[in-house]
């Protein structure tokens, strides 16, 4: 069973951060390197949050460009996500509309608090509408109140219940609210990357099952093997509940496990068929 | 006209830093009160434990002493006040035993709950489950404390669903963030909105969302003014039908309340 990280950054924006993240992931072949190194066979990849200086792409369009550069490298590793800054409008549709046409990716990364839109709110309905045509899975930037807190999730699951959306970080402090949104909406994943602690890692497992966790890193926030440790060492694990954590389900999310029908035809697939 | 919010009971004495307008730590206090406003009825529960030393303030963290408050206050004034028991649900069996006694010994008819004061996850339905049982078990209802985090109206939406036959009123109908506690009833129907403390534009939006059946009329006396609570439902151009569910109708169905029995099952 391949390991696939649910959660990696690469790109030119990295430079532009005011502390420097732990590793370095600029380029595709430094994000590689960390791959080989750290035992992960896929990662699901997307822009690191545009933190100002000289490097100019508020509209992602830039670093979604570097992100299929790299998937074109590496197409074996690099799983392309789009990110996109949902109050522009009309620009976040047509760049998810290159993203999928023309860039070939497979999900899509939205973060509430940095975009500045509150996680149900009304900028990102168009967003969904359209992530839920590409049959992409959603993976949300959540932990902090009022922007990206858990619950928020509840209107969107049911909105869009073809959507598979992943809740990273185990929503920091509000992990418990978060068990309880993907215990009560089936399309809900939660995602452990970042500085989500052991405890809450193993109460995920206990409340909700394997099945419910999606491994995923925050590299190069974070040091992969960090995340992977937190939960390959939780007392009573096994490795089915490894295999599935690690790549198990995200293959079916993503459509890659072969089985059929796991992965909805978008309504552009369907125009075109006919 | 029937308040779905009321606070009485010796507490009020206690609170910090705000306390409250006006004097309800007595019965006849807070029937006076209502008398000015032609208030005929009123939910009435305690108000939060703000902390305190027994031998100089009210301590009172389990909300035992303030409840038999409101129990001496509704069997003294059975026509005027409808008890609804307050407790901590921090506090597992002894929170439960308490609620037995409010619904057993007090007749009271429901469960105020407020995660602001007394601090637990209202996600957490292994201490909110065997409470909401109890609610249920004596066709009850439970009021909740909502507004800004952590008392957003969403965190409320498992206890809603976990338990649809118990009717949730959001009190403050979420406040500032209504919207919220819009999507809240539009996903459970067993949830209502209260309407103390809200902007009159609020409460027309959130009939119109919601429909007349689902809003309630309250004041959160003694911490609001009467007359302006009062004045403020009426003064947004509701119909009368609309205005009779909010003020009495949806209120008197849910705790079965009729003219002529006393507010005491």
């Amino acid at each position: 069973m391949p390991v696939i990280d649910a959660h990696v950054h690469m790109g030119p924006g990295l430079a532009n951060h005011a502390s420097p993240p732990l590793l370095r992931a600029e380029k595709a072949e430094e994000v590689i390197e960390i791959f080989d190194r750290s035992g992960i066979d896929k990662g699901c990849t997307f822009a690191p949050l545009i933190e100002g200086g000289d490097f100019d792409d508020y509209e992602y369009e830039k670093s979604n460009r570097f992100i299929y550069e790299a998937s074109k490298s590496y197409p074996d590793r690099i799983i392309g996500y789009c990110r996109v800054n949902p109050n522009l409008g009309q620009q976040p549709l047509d760049e998810m509309a290159r993203c999928h046409d023309e860039y070939g990716f497979k999900g899509l990364k939205l973060h509430p608090d940095w975009e500045y839109f509150y996680m149900h709110g009304p900028t990102v309905r168009p967003v969904l509408d359209r992530a839920a045509d590409y049959g992409w899975p959603v993976i949300f930037h959540t932990g902090y109140y009022p922007l990206s807190h858990p619950t928020l999730a509840f209107p969107l699951a049911d909105a869009y219940p073809t959507i598979n959306f992943m809740l990273a970080h185990l929503s920091y402090r509000h992990t418990a609210d978060a068990i309880v949104v993907a215990q009560r909406c089936p399309n809900v994943y939660l995602e452990p990357s970042g500085n989500a602690t052991a405890t809450a890692i193993g109460e995920v497992l206990r409340t909700l099952g394997p099945g419910k966790l999606v491994y995923g890193s925050d590299l190069p926030y974070t040091d992969p093997r960090d995340v992977m440790d937190k939960i390959r060492l939780q007392p009573g694990i096994t490795s089915e509940d490894i295999d599935l954590i690690f790549g198990g389900t995200l293959s079916r999310l993503l459509g890659m496990d072969g089985r059929p029908g796991t992965r909805r035809e978008s309504t552009r697939e369907r125009t075109a068929a006919r | 006209m029937i308040d779905a919010h009321c606070h009485l009971g010796p507490g009020l004495r206690a609170q910090a830093p705000f306390g409250p307008l006006f004097k309800a730590d007595t019965a006849e206090s807070l029937v006076a009160l209502l008398d000015e406003v032609d208030i005929e009825r009123a939910v009435i529960f305690a108000p939060s434990w703000q902390g305190g030393w027994d031998d100089t303030d009210f301590n009172d963290p389990a909300y035992e002493r303030a409840n038999a408050a409101v129990a001496e206050a509704v069997n003294a004034h059975p026509d005027r006040f409808i008890g609804f028991g307050r407790v901590n649900p921090k506090f597992g069996s002894a929170a439960v035993a308490e609620l037995e006694r409010c619904f057993g010994e007090y007749s009271f008819r429901g469960l105020k709950l407020d995660n602001e004061a007394d601090g637990f996850y209202p996600t957490d339905l292994r201490l909110l489950g065997p409470l909401a049982e109890l609610v249920r078990a004596n066709k009850g209802a439970i009021i909740v404390h909502t507004g800004f985090h952590p008392c957003e109206p969403l965190i409320f939406l498992p206890l809603a669903q976990a338990f649809p036959d118990v009717p949730l009123i959001l009190g403050h109908m979420g406040g500032r963030i209504l919207i919220d506690a819009v999507i809240t009833a539009q996903h459970a129907s067993n949830v209502y909105l209260e309407t103390s403390g809200q902007m009159p534009g609020y409460i027309a939006r959130a009939v119109k969302a919601v429909g007349a059946d689902r809003v309630i009329f309250g004041t959160d006396i003694p911490f609001n003014i009467p007359s302006v609570e009062t004045e403020r439902i009426r003064s947004i151009g509701l119909p009368a039908e609309d205005l009779a569910k909010i003020t009495e109708g949806n209120i008197s169905k849910i705790l079965r309340i009729t003219a002529k029995m006393p507010a005491v099952a």
